[in-house]
């Protein structure tokens, strides 16, 4: 402890002997513009960082709290009596509500992360009558435990947490039969098998946009109110793991690359999502949507856990390119396949301007899938719809069928009246089996081979209403700029386009054996534009569709991308060994493949997270590694 | 899987004597077999449901002087019901949280299994050996030889692990088929070791074992059709009368007629026929959707047969499917319906 205290002290002399020149650091309001220029990265003193968290956290309890009218005790959720609790303020309005409330919880998982929350804030403020109402709407009401990796999560984290605060409780006490100490100890066993599942096989719902809130809040509450302090060093190792993995795939503060999970809206507006609301909670890196979200909400009345400097840095700073990897899983197969958690190999290569991000195909998570997408910096993110992609629409009952074990008939249209895009051939999310990727840095080979008996055998591609100038080249390329990234994509098949009620275009082509070729620059690295397009037209490419999708390009920067869509890809003649790759692998993150140990870098600074000793080590490198 | 017999004679008595009649007398086979029991149903009434949503009166329900009677909690996904051949008090749920014991006539519950053990499918008891419990999961299949206190995986012989159905023969102790993804496998040991007997590579839905012809059983299936066995379910033929596209959910045999078999699944309608499959009735008509969900024969009622149309509700025909009456579960979506020991309220 000693040490790990000197350690910081001197991170904070450091960080205040670089940051004294700059202007004092303040939280970005809802309402002002990005602070900072893309190429220059002023980090924050360390006090004034700590002091702005705090800051930004209570403005989002504030903004539950004053939702609450103490007159009125039909109307308010639980985050309000959350708020209440937390604040202590209006506590008997809290009381009486809650128990209102509680008549007929519903929710499940979804329940059980406030009403545990609730019962925390409330041990000393709570009047009995309503902790009592609680404590027997865990006797009464059984949640369903779920079928998604975050609901098992929650489930168990507070069904962990429940226990520890009624220890002692028989079966009957409880909807699960159990006692306590039973409770306890299954929800312990299934905390570890997902955290050892985590660290060696990578997260099943993987960088999802909406859904890191469901990662971050329980592992805040565990960290919080866990009392045994195994469990909560735990708990803080996975939360900085989970942050340091949501940090390096930040560009500007949105949520770059491909993710397991998206939605509707933020797909074709990184911005506008869960993502955000923690993005800015955790780094003041963008604007929070404008609630501040549900879920960093119940963060901030919960754990607070502020994010240690090295993991800001790596999520603010993007004055220099890089590339970062990854091996991930997807959700657990349960048929279909022999290998249940096939490994999903994840490139990202982020600049000052642009991100580039995908993995190497097939399904991750079927229904919200993103893929791949390119997203360019916007001055302001909130009215921009800065990204690009293309997919093959899925709406299948066999897809399905792979991770849900309903049964075929009527699927689609089950999975369409929750998920409503899933059954439209015009979506914009989904993953298929059908679409593999290659990327090298700030170049991109996707091919698609759709079998003629599917549904839908177009692809959709999302052309932003933001891209300025878009030119359809009589060579085949397609020239667009966005924001300051010029993009020159070449369709490997004819396409038409449609119009979309906002955001921009949709290109469609109905090829089933298809493709495109994506180069990315950076507006700086040429003249004008013009310079740019010759300079593509210029670079070798060669593509075929049949007797499947194959493009050899020598890209912008001097590689040679072989793909074939039945082959491994190959670069400058060397194919592609995604057997060496490790866990996390880029300036920032490092770590092997089933490996207990997470290593970040900044500059001069490093951070081992180790699972095995369940311990954080602090060092100063010298000379200050390379980024 | 399941259970229908008189409980007085050990199964594999009954097993025994049944076979022996068979052969010398085969019309005593299609005696009625008496018995009092009460009509359970699994039910979820999901409509716009999605997990965090709220559930209305879903779970376990029983019929009870023509009205129904929910028992326990709340659950959304119970997808199975089992009772231990001895002991009517003792339910067994097949249950999205897992296995749902209880020990008392369904007053109280304890989810007897743990996180391993989710979104499981089918459970059956063997009749004779009451302690072991059969348990079909998504993941895989996991036995108890407890009465569900602890479980141990089974896939020693299997491939592919997703099984949802299963069936323990009521007359031999420890002989277990169930439906895999990739086909029909039996258990002569109790689970110990599996081997496919039947419908390769096709994915099986339910199976059913005849309860007056031990030797009969019967495979539902996803896109390959239905298939029959003759002989203890050793060896498999797909019965040409029902489509091989069909997507088929549900299956039941007459307890009083072995002859007398019913299918249906995703816009089916209902098949039905008389003489074991030689030929089939397709109802359509007047029902008010053609997905069935759900058969069941009445036991103490040889005329009715009863089904659920998923979203709509459950129906009894006293007239072979000519006319149904609602039996009041409006927006029903049945897993399941049971004809189980009566069980004093």
């Amino acid at each position: 402890m000693k040490k790990s205290f000197l350690l910081l002290l001197g991170f904070l002399g450091l960080t205040a002997a670089f940051g004294s020149d700059v202007a004092p650091y303040s939280g970005l309001q809802p309402d002002s513009p990005t602070p900072e220029a893309p190429a220059i990265y002023h980090p924050p003193l360390e006090a004034d960082r700590q002091r702005a968290f705090f800051e930004r956290a209570d403005r989002v309890v504030s903004y539950r709290l004053e939702q609450i009218d103490p007159e009125d005790t039909e109307s308010g959720n639980f985050g309000a009596v959350a708020a209440a609790l937390y604040t202590r303020q209006h506590l008997e309005w809290a009381n009486a509500r809650l128990i209102q409330l509680l008549e007929a919880p519903r929710g499940d998982m979804f329940w059980m992360f406030p009403a545990t929350a609730i019962a925390y804030l409330g041990r000393d403020t709570l009047p009995e009558e309503g902790r009592q109402a609680l404590r027997d709407a865990w006797r009464t009401y059984m949640p369903f435990r779920g079928d998604t990796e975050n609901h098992l999560l929650m489930y168990y984290v507070t069904l962990y947490l429940m226990n520890q605060l009624y220890p002692d409780d028989p079966g009957d006490q409880w909807f699960t039969g159990k006692s306590s100490e039973e409770n306890r100890a299954e929800a312990e066993e299934y905390l570890l098998h997902w955290m050892d599942l985590t660290l060696t096989r990578g997260q099943g719902e993987f960088d999802a946009t909406h859904y890191i809130g469901v990662y971050l809040m329980p592992l805040g509450y565990l960290y919080t109110w866990s009392e045994d302090p195994e469990m909560r060093k735990r708990a803080r190792l996975m939360l900085e793991y989970i942050m340091a993995d949501f940090a390096v795939e930040l560009h500007h503060g949105l949520f770059a690359g491909s993710h397991s999970r998206t939605d509707e809206r933020q797909v074709i507006q990184p911005w506008n999502g869960v993502s955000s609301d923690f993005s800015w909670l955790l780094f003041d890196a963008t604007y929070p949507t404008p609630s501040y979200g549900w879920y960093a909400f119940w963060y901030s009345v919960s754990s607070r856990f502020y994010p240690p400097e090295i993991i800001h840095h790596i999520a603010r700073d993007r004055t220099q390119p890089y590339l970062h990897r990854e091996t991930k899983r997807p959700r657990a197969f349960i048929r279909y396949t022999d290998e249940s958690t096939p490994p999903t190999y994840k490139t990202t290569y982020l600049t000052p301007e642009y991100a580039l991000g995908s993995h190497q195909g097939g399904v991750a998570h079927g229904i919200q899938h993103h893929s791949w997408d390119l997203m360019w910096r916007a001055e302001d993110p909130r009215k921009a719809y800065n990204t690009f992609f293309t997919l093959h629409p899925v709406a299948d009952a066999q897809t399905l069928q792979m991770y849900f074990p309903e049964q075929k008939g009527g699927l689609v249209e089950g999975i369409a009246r929750q998920k409503k895009s899933y059954n439209s051939p015009d979506k914009f999310i989904g993953g298929s089996v059908h679409e593999k990727m290659f990327q090298n840095l700030d170049t991109l080979i996707v091919l698609y081979q759709i079998p003629e008996d599917l549904r839908f055998q177009h692809i959709n591609g999302f052309f932003s209403q933001d891209l300025d100038p878009l030119i359809e080249h009589e060579s085949g390329w397609i020239f667009a700029r966005g924001g300051n990234a010029y993009i020159a994509f070449f369709p490997l098949a004819p396409y038409h386009w449609k119009s979309l009620e906002k955001g921009g275009k949709r290109l469609v082509s109905t090829a089933t054996n298809n493709g495109a070729v994506l180069q990315v620059a950076d507006v700086s690295e040429f003249p004008n534009f013009q310079a740019f397009q010759e300079t593509i037209l210029n670079l070798h490419l060669e593509t075929s569709t049949y007797p499947e999708p194959t493009v050899l390009f020598e890209s912008l920067r001097g590689n040679l991308l072989y793909f074939q869509y039945s082959q491994i890809p190959s670069l400058n003649g060397i194919p592609v060994d995604y057997s060496n790759w490790k866990q996390f692998d880029g300036p920032f993150l490092q770590a092997e493949r089933a490996s207990s140990q997470l290593r970040l870098r900044y500059k001069n600074q490093e951070r081992i997270l180790d699972f095995a000793t369940l311990s954080i080590t602090d060092k100063l490198l010298d000379p200050p590694h390379s980024q | 899987m399941k259970m229908n017999r008189k409980a007085s004679l050990s199964r594999e008595r009954l097993y025994h004597i049944t076979c022996f009649f068979l052969i010398a007398f085969p019309l005593i086979g299609e005696e009625p077999i008496l018995s009092e029991k009460t009509l359970f149903a699994t039910v979820a009434i999901t409509q716009g449901y999605t997990v965090g949503g709220e559930y209305r009166q879903s779970g376990l329900f029983r019929l009870q002087d023509g009205s129904w009677e929910h028992l326990g909690f709340k659950h959304p996904r119970i997808e199975a019901i089992a009772v231990h051949p001895k002991d009517p008090e003792v339910i067994y749920l097949a249950a999205g949280n897992g296995v749902l014991r209880s020990r008392d006539g369904g007053v109280s519950w304890r989810i007897v299994t743990d996180w391993r053990q989710t979104l499981t499918k089918d459970i059956a008891v063997d009749p004779n050996a009451p302690e072991d419990v059969y348990l079909a999961t998504p993941h895989g299949l996991w036995i108890s030889r407890n009465r569900g206190d602890t479980w141990n995986y089974s896939n020693n012989g299997i491939q592919r692990p997703y099984v949802m159905a299963l069936g323990v023969d009521w007359g031999r102790k420890g002989h277990v088929l169930a439906g895999f993804e990739q086909g029909i496998f039996r258990s002569e040991n109790g689970g110990l070791s599996w081997k496919q007997v039947g419908a390769p590579g096709i994915q099986v839905t339910r199976i059913r074992q005849s309860a007056s012809h031990p030797q009969l059983w019967l495979a539902a299936t996803q896109e390959g059709g239905l298939f029959v066995s003759q002989d203890g379910g050793s060896t498999w033929q797909r019965n040409p009368g029902v489509p091989e596209t069909a997507l088929l959910y549900c299956l039941a045999i007459d307890p009083n007629n072995p002859d007398r078999w019913a299918t249906g699944g995703y816009q089916t309608g209902l098949w039905l026929t008389h003489d074991a499959g030689k030929t089939w009735k397709q109802i359509t008509q007047p029902l008010e959707s053609l997905t069935v969900k759900e058969v069941v024969f009445n036991p103490d009622d040889p005329q009715a047969i009863l089904i659920n149309l998923p979203g709509k509700d459950i129906y009894r025909s006293r007239d072979d499917g000519k006319s149904w009456a609602s039996l009041q579960m409006p927006g029903a979506s049945v897993w399941e319906m049971e004809y189980l020991p009566t069980i004093d309220p």
